[in-house]
């Protein structure tokens, strides 16, 4: 039995009340704070896109009208007044942050559509894969990377380590190769491409199909909208479990050798309490500015993807309008990107110092 | 603030712990640096309960479970995820006392072929002899034999002065809502193309219209004599205007006055008067059309999908795994290996339709304005061999001349130049060229030119040979657009285009080349040639055919005797690979018929 005197009574705290009022009080100064200097990030952004766009060879208006070979060139001056291009470049910014300003994220040329009505059919196919690629890919990164930094050095650290490793290495274009190859042409599991079988008469409200079939209780689409969604989700979310597993396992590692941690094992509580229960809630504080870092990379990194499972998204949208020149859409999704960066990390900041009193307290 | 704390585990070693962690407790946000007892205790308390493991392996034997079955679930319902369906049994179309099949759906995976939109202004390239058919066929046949036996229309005449030219439709033809085709809807698509001012016109670049009629459109108007009869009045005589009208779609003016109606779905529906009808659009990705009934033609397929693939390697898995039922622009790889297979069929289009050329560019190099020495670049280039290695097999044949075989202007006397690099030094020495650097800039591989890179890689090779050094630059096709006037070379496909849209792009100004500063052309331009423009001015004006014909194939002598500003390499045609139950596909070339020939065998 423990002698009541080791154990020592725990410090007086603090009352509650005025430690809520300065915690939210801090929060708001830090949303306040960022949100204030996301205009200038925009700008900048804005700015920096704008003028990269300018400086790659190419003439939309050319080839808006059919190319060198078709296009007559009275026609592509036309074009090109009647979009503004023969204007002074300053110019040219100058209306496109005017625009930006109301709201109007431009018009797209090789779309001959909004802007943002293009952005609403193409962003749900996006989010839908980059939210499947989330929900594979972070359980399996942190279940990685906690067994790994469980058993340090071990043959199963190394295992751990190479599949990370290898997870951020490998080309992901051809790991999408390889899965549609394994699953598709030689098991026939799962379909290789698009997010519904041909001919198919599903009506989307969202845009989200998993998300229709659930609204709709119609669990046998939701089969087959997954079975789609499986290959390019699970080559999507290699590269975040890697990630995640390296960064998960340096944090657990760090915190496993504490001596809080060391003492709970002296006291005989088993590893599974110990990681979940003791380490986990500071060891898992870094990985939530990974988070904020991935999350907006998946949803413009998903382009490779997209063109090998031929997924109707963002990425291959984006693609497409920088080879055809349609600066609007580079610089509108660019921009677009950008906010969801800095709103991204802004939460992740805001959850760690939810989570984290030191934070706050700083 | 930190506390050192003393804890005595329960083997009595006593250690001291201050650190500056946040410890854990019940929940978030407690400001505690050490370890609680209550937390301890209660955590000792539930795990010696077996409560703590019990529900947490639980669970975790639940997730795995679930996850399992799931995935096992997912997988197993591996039905059949074509949507495909067999047509009747019967025989092949054209079969002598033979019923056609009917009935079938049929999926063609193709690369950089969908757009984004089915916009009447919109300049369609390839698309426009390829898909667009499927709901919009062209609308009438050109001439010099390239028939287009879906065309919309009857009969063609032009007065004798070539101001007036008479188009008689088809009889009891029919938009796909059911409304008419006749000469008034007719005449009101033409009118939306050439005046600017025509309440149906969209904002596209109605680059059809402006290349087959000039900016503005040398037509003065369109009237209707009857029901099926109209006359297009021209301000500018022309002796055939057959060919600058098969680029025209015909939609339904009740849906060009729709605004959107390019991306609408339920607006594309009706707006057609082809074989096809669109029942589903995703701009860019994939396009679905049903056989419609109405046509004046037999439509075999109950249902057609056209889906972009965008890399090559994943449209061969795509067709080996069932997605879909045919590909066009395989790798060379895939399609070789697919024509070796049984359970594949190949189609090529019939002619060949494009040609592959290397032109040459630059006004910076002295040496290239000798003729001699681009002599013996064609000479040192190995065309047999680039065939054979870099085209798909089946598909390519010699090319002699950029003119396709089956268009006014081509010379059956012109021959392919020969592989003679022996020849190629005699000539360089002859022209006092001891060695050459020449800039190449490629783009990414077409449908057509499938191993663009490989192939300008082995021209290097061998011109090295001849004592010519050559680096390659590869760039982006709106790159390769601007920059290749700056290189001295690059690689080019060619449609089988009427002659008076091909030669303007390399004999007249204003095409591919600039002058210098001062307005002189290169030596090695054709336009500097003292016969070139008095040639091109008689064969582009040329009231007859016969004689049109006559000038333009003495251009092209020309061209190869004396002026030699492009090397022909190859007559590639368009091909697809399908499965051995797919029959009748036609690959995209002028003479489109729109797959209605296509039909699938389940059985």
């Amino acid at each position: 039995m423990r002698p009541e005197s080791a154990i020592a009574e725990p410090p007086p705290t603090r009352e509650r009340g005025s430690s809520k009022v300065s915690t939210w009080g801090s929060l708001r100064s830090l949303i306040l704070r960022r949100l204030a200097i996301l205009p200038l990030i925009l700008l900048g952004l804005s700015l920096l896109v704008f003028t990269l766009n300018r400086m790659v060879p190419g003439d939309p208006a050319l080839i808006y009208a059919g190319g060198p070979e078709r296009a007559d060139p009275a026609v592509v001056e036309q074009i090109r007044q009647d979009w503004g291009l023969d204007q002074p470049i300053v110019v040219q910014y100058v209306r496109y942050v005017g625009q930006l300003v109301q709201g109007d994220l431009g018009w797209s040329f090789s779309q001959r559509d909004e802007v943002t009505s293009v952005l609403a059919q193409r962003v749900p196919a996006t989010v839908e894969l980059s939210v499947a690629a989330l929900l594979l890919g972070v359980p399996l990164g942190l279940g990685l990377g906690v067994f790994a930094a469980w058993r340090q050095k071990s043959m199963a650290d190394n295992a751990a380590t190479f599949f990370a490793i290898g997870g951020i290495s490998v080309p992901i274009f051809w790991v999408g190769l390889m899965l549609a190859y394994l699953f598709s042409v030689v098991l026939g599991w799962f379909p290789m491409g698009g997010r519904m079988p041909a001919f198919s008469d599903f009506e989307s409200r969202t845009g989200i199909y998993s998300l229709d079939a659930v609204l709709q209780g119609d669990f046998s689409t939701l089969a087959t909208v997954l079975r789609h969604l499986a290959l390019p989700a699970i080559t999507l979310a290699i590269v975040p479990a890697a990630l995640i597993a390296r960064y998960a396992r340096s944090s657990f590692i760090d915190v496993l050798g504490e001596n809080y941690i060391r003492t709970a094992r002296a006291y005989g509580i088993s590893p599974i309490t110990i990681v979940s229960r003791l380490a986990a809630k500071n060891a898992v504080l870094p990985l939530i500015t990974v988070l904020g870092l991935i999350i907006p990379g998946l949803l413009v990194g998903t382009v490779l993807v997209e063109i090998v499972f031929s997924w109707p998204g963002v990425g291959r949208f984006l693609l497409d309008a920088l080879t055809t020149r349609d600066y609007i859409v580079v610089q509108s999704v660019t921009l677009l990107v950008g906010v969801l960066y800095v709103v991204v990390n802004l939460l992740a900041d805001i959850s760690y110092a939810l989570l984290d009193p030191r934070t706050r307290r700083s | 603030m930190e506390h050192p704390v003393d804890v005595v585990p329960p083997d009595g070693i006593q250690s001291r712990q201050s650190n500056g962690l946040m410890t854990p407790s019940r929940g978030w946000g407690i400001t505690m640096t050490h370890v609680p007892d209550s937390e301890i205790r209660r955590l000792l308390e539930l795990e010696q309960q077996g409560q703590l493991m019990g529900r947490r392996g639980f669970i975790a034997g639940a997730m795995t479970l679930g996850g399992a079955l799931a995935f096992g679930g997912l997988a197993g319902c591996a039905g059949d995820d074509s949507n495909g369906s067999a047509g009747t049994l019967g025989t092949a179309p054209g079969t002598a006392g033979a019923d056609a099949m009917r009935g079938g759906s049929l999926r063609l995976g193709t690369s950089g072929v969908v757009f984004p939109n089915f916009y009447l202004g919109t300049s369609f390239g390839v698309q426009l002899v390829s898909y667009v058919q499927f709901a919009w066929p062209t609308f009438m046949g050109s001439p010099a034999g390239v028939e287009l036996e879906n065309a919309l229309a009857e009969s063609y005449a032009r007065s004798d002065d070539g101001l007036i030219h008479t188009i008689v439709l088809r009889p009891d033809l029919l938009f796909h809502d059911g409304s008419p085709i006749d000469a008034e809807a007719v005449a009101e698509n033409y009118r939306s193309c050439f005046f600017a001012d025509h309440p149906l016109r969209d904002d596209g670049a109605y680059t059809m219209t402006s290349g087959g009629f000039g900016v503005p459109p040398a037509v003065d108007r369109v009237d209707v004599t009857d029901e099926l009869t109209l006359e297009i009045h021209l301000t500018t005589p022309r002796a055939d205007i057959r060919d600058a009208l098969s680029t025209h779609l015909v939609m339904n003016p009740a849906v060009l006055a729709q605004p959107g109606y390019g991306t609408d779905v339920g607006a594309l529906r009706d707006a057609g008067s082809g074989p096809f009808r669109i029942t589903g659009f995703q701009p860019g990705s994939s396009v679905e059309y049903e056989g419609f009934e109405g046509f004046h033609r037999d439509v075999l397929l109950d249902r057609l999908r056209l889906e972009e693939i965008g890399d090559p390697a994943a449209m061969g898995l795509a067709l080996r795994s069932g997605q879909v039922d045919g590909a066009l622009g395989l790798s060379k790889s895939d399609h070789d290996a697919f024509v070796e297979d049984p359970d594949y069929t190949l189609f090529v289009s019939e002619p060949a339709a494009f040609s592959v050329v290397f032109v040459f560019s630059s006004p910076r190099k002295p040496e290239l304005e000798d003729r001699r020495v681009r002599e013996a670049i064609a000479l040192a280039m190995n065309r047999e061999e680039y065939r054979d290695a870099f085209f798909s097999a089946g598909t390519v044949s010699p090319s002699t001349q950029m003119m396709h075989p089956s268009r006014a202007g081509y010379n059956p006397d012109v021959e392919e130049w020969p592989y003679d690099p022996d020849r190629a030094r005699e000539l360089l020495d002859e022209a006092g060229v001891e060695r050459l650097s020449l800039s190449l800039l490629g783009r990414p591989s077409t449908n057509y030119i499938p191993e663009l890179a490989a192939l300008l890689q082995a021209m290097q090779a061998d011109l090295e040979t001849v004592g010519i050094d050559v680096e390659i630059t590869m760039t982006d096709p709106a790159s390769w657009f601007v920059e290749r006037p700056n290189y001295d070379g690059w690689m080019t496909n060619l449609g089988p285009e009427v002659p008076t849209v091909i030669f303007p792009l390399f004999f007249t100004p204003g095409q591919s080349m600039p002058a210098d500063d001062e307005g002189n052309w290169p030596s090695h331009d054709p336009r500097s040639h003292p016969e070139v423009m008095p040639l091109m001015e008689a064969a582009m004006g040329a009231f007859d055919p016969d004689e049109q014909d006559r000038l333009f194939q003495q251009l092209t002598q020309l061209h190869q005797d004396e002026i030699l500003m492009y090397i022909p390499l190859a007559l590639v045609g368009s091909s697809a690979i399908a499965r051995s139950q797919v029959h009748g596909v036609q690959p995209w070339a002028f003479k489109a018929l729109s797959q209605e020939t296509a039909w699938v065998d389940e059985t």
